[in-house]
């Protein structure tokens, strides 16, 4: 399953967008263009199904947080998907939400279709007899969501990594409590070490010959448990001496922990997988390689998985592969960000040989950025 | 009318849109920026853009080509090349043009005019001839422009953003175009462009 579709209505910095998705999407823009604003509304899909709308709604600062500041004041927040499951399923899933006079998140309207059958429409005739269900989604009730539960379950399984390496060397130094499903890594070495050690093993073998090209000198990767009970990832660095020096996370640098953690992330999982920024701290010719290494992880599953991909890498980008359908370029107005429409020019320039980062990526540039050294001047 | 911009680096975007602007459109898009290389591997493709879409002014420095003359470098860079890309070669870097200029460089670096030389085409290396006026200069901005001593660079730190402002606020194109025929050959065919509208599209 993958979503096709989405449709967001004052949603952060999005006014009023739509657009068709591919299994592999490419987000670009400027700073501040909304890249990870986009990948949010995914993720807040997949915390509605997790821990209700109440809780997700309060994690991102509440509904007027959420808002659009394009918008006007009251107005209703849209979170709308397609999600197809090739050949057998089209999924419609539409929540409509805003806040009561208690500043109380409400549910205005959810809906859920399947091949274009209404399964669920809301608010229904209980809703309207005891208002206070509104609180909640049916999304998040395994009492109302038997009909859909598929799309509940496909929703809990996006993930989504932002990882700081900082975090994964000090997760307390974050929060003194561990963060189940840590964008950020704080629980990157919890999920290695609860993985079945037999799919654990196998897996690190396998990063740790691609992360052997990427950093020569670190060998084996082992994930080890101290005498405290914390799990950790150990390594050996080869050097002059005969005895390879044994290593853990926290002499990792930043660029072999975001690799290490790319990769598992890249295992880990089956639902759609949410990247942000995956070049940073990596050299470009890895960089470069990314699509490629993603595609053949991708290929070796039983069913292949959507990736959603925020990037300022041309080197990323330069992947011949790339469609121009499979990029999505956010560029900000000041009625809300806009995705650009494909131009015909870009697609005839992609298929005479250039790339998404030849065509695209100039245009995703911030306006007037030739003038930024002359600023200061 | 929208003109995109294909070009080798910083230095040649600011000159590119301040020639577009003049000739009375509006710039566009800036493509490139990655070195003569890239421009050569690319124009293909972006000739098949510039066939469907905005048209684009290319400006390639003649001296990195390694071509015997300019006009060789449209039939082996572009044997098929849309009227709506305009490949123009600037004899012999982008430093000739801004040479031409002479007041106005003197002007920018705080020295005589008479010291800059008055045939700018004809310099091998425009480039060096510039850093060595800045380097007879005393203002810190000039200065700037200048590698310091021990540093294998052509250019100093100062070099790109100071020579961009020039051509953005102090430029004298038309002082300039008298002295860089292919200076003057460029603006011609940017006017030109005026009477290309979408029923001569090959």
């Amino acid at each position: 399953m993958y979503f096709s579709r989405i449709n967001l209505q004052n949603w952060k910095n999005f006014k009023s967008v739509e657009t068709s998705l591919q299994m592999r999407v490419f987000v670009i823009g400027p700073n501040a263009s909304g890249k990870s604003n986009l990948l949010d509304a995914f993720r807040f899909l997949r915390d509605v199904a997790m821990d209700g709308l109440e809780k997700a709604v309060d994690a991102r600062g509440g509904v007027s947080t959420v808002r659009c500041l394009s918008a006007s004041r009251y107005s209703d927040i849209l979170v709308e998907v397609d999600v197809t499951d090739p050949g057998i399923d089209v999924w419609q899933y539409r929540l409509v939400f805003n806040q009561d006079q208690q500043r109380r998140v409400t549910v205005k309207s959810e809906i859920v279709r399947r091949n274009g059958a209404e399964l669920l429409g809301r608010p229904d005739a209980q809703d309207q007899r005891d208002p206070v269900r509104l609180s909640q989604t049916a999304l998040q009730q395994i009492a109302a969501n038997q009909d859909f539960r598929e799309l509940a379950d496909f929703f809990k399984s996006i993930s989504y990594q932002h990882l700081l390496p900082q975090a994964v060397r000090d997760p307390r130094g974050f929060s003194p409590l561990p963060v189940p499903n840590d964008p950020y890594g704080r629980d990157l070495l919890l999920r290695l070490w609860q993985t079945p050690a037999k799919t654990r093993d196998a897996r690190l073998r396998k990063i740790s010959g691609a992360l052997r090209i990427a950093v020569p000198q670190l060998t084996e990767l082992k994930a080890v448990m101290d005498d405290a009970g914390t799990p950790h990832l150990e390594g050996g660095y080869s050097h002059w001496r005969p005895q390879a020096a044994r290593q853990n996370e926290s002499q990792f640098s930043d660029g072999t922990l975001r690799l290490l953690g790319l990769l598992w992330t890249a295992f880990d999982g089956a639902g759609p997988l949410l990247l942000e920024e995956p070049e940073i701290s990596l050299h470009p010719e890895i960089v470069r390689r990314l699509p490629a290494v993603l595609d053949r992880m991708n290929r070796e599953r039983k069913a292949p998985r959507q990736t959603i991909i925020s990037t300022h890498s041309e080197d990323l980008l330069s992947d011949p592969s790339i469609g121009s359908e499979e990029v999505l370029r956010l560029e900000p107005s000041p009625e809300g960000t806009v995705f650009a429409p494909t131009e015909e020019a870009d697609r005839q320039a992609l298929l005479a040989g250039l790339t998404v980062a030849d065509v695209l990526m100039p245009k995703a540039a911030p306006q007037g950025v030739e003038q930024l050294a002359l600023e200061f001047g | 009318m929208n003109i995109d911009i294909l070009v080798e680096g910083l230095l040649d975007e600011a000159v590119a849109r301040r020639l577009i602007v003049y000739t009375g459109h509006q710039a566009g898009t800036s493509f490139g920026n990655r070195g003569v290389s890239y421009l050569r591997q690319k124009a293909a493709g972006f000739n098949a853009r510039a066939r469907h879409g905005a048209p684009m002014l290319m400006l390639v420095d003649f001296a990195d080509t390694g071509l015997d003359c300019p006009p060789a470098v449209p039939s082996a860079w572009l044997p098929d090349r849309s009227p709506r890309l305009l490949l123009r070669v600037v004899v012999n870097e982008i430093e000739s043009w801004l040479l031409a200029d002479p007041l106005g460089i003197a002007d920018l670096l705080g020295v005589s005019s008479a010291i800059v030389p008055d045939d700018p085409e004809r310099l091998d290396d425009p480039k060096q001839t510039l850093v060595n006026l800045a380097r007879r200069s005393r203002r810190k901005s000039a200065k700037a422009m200048v590698p310091n001593p021990g540093i294998s660079a052509s250019v100093g730190s100062g070099y790109v953003s100071e020579m961009q402002a020039f051509v953005t606020n102090r430029w004298n194109i038309a002082a300039a175009r008298q002295r860089a025929s292919s200076l003057d050959r460029c603006l011609l065919r940017l006017q030109e462009l005026h009477s290309l509208n979408s029923t001569n599209m090959p």
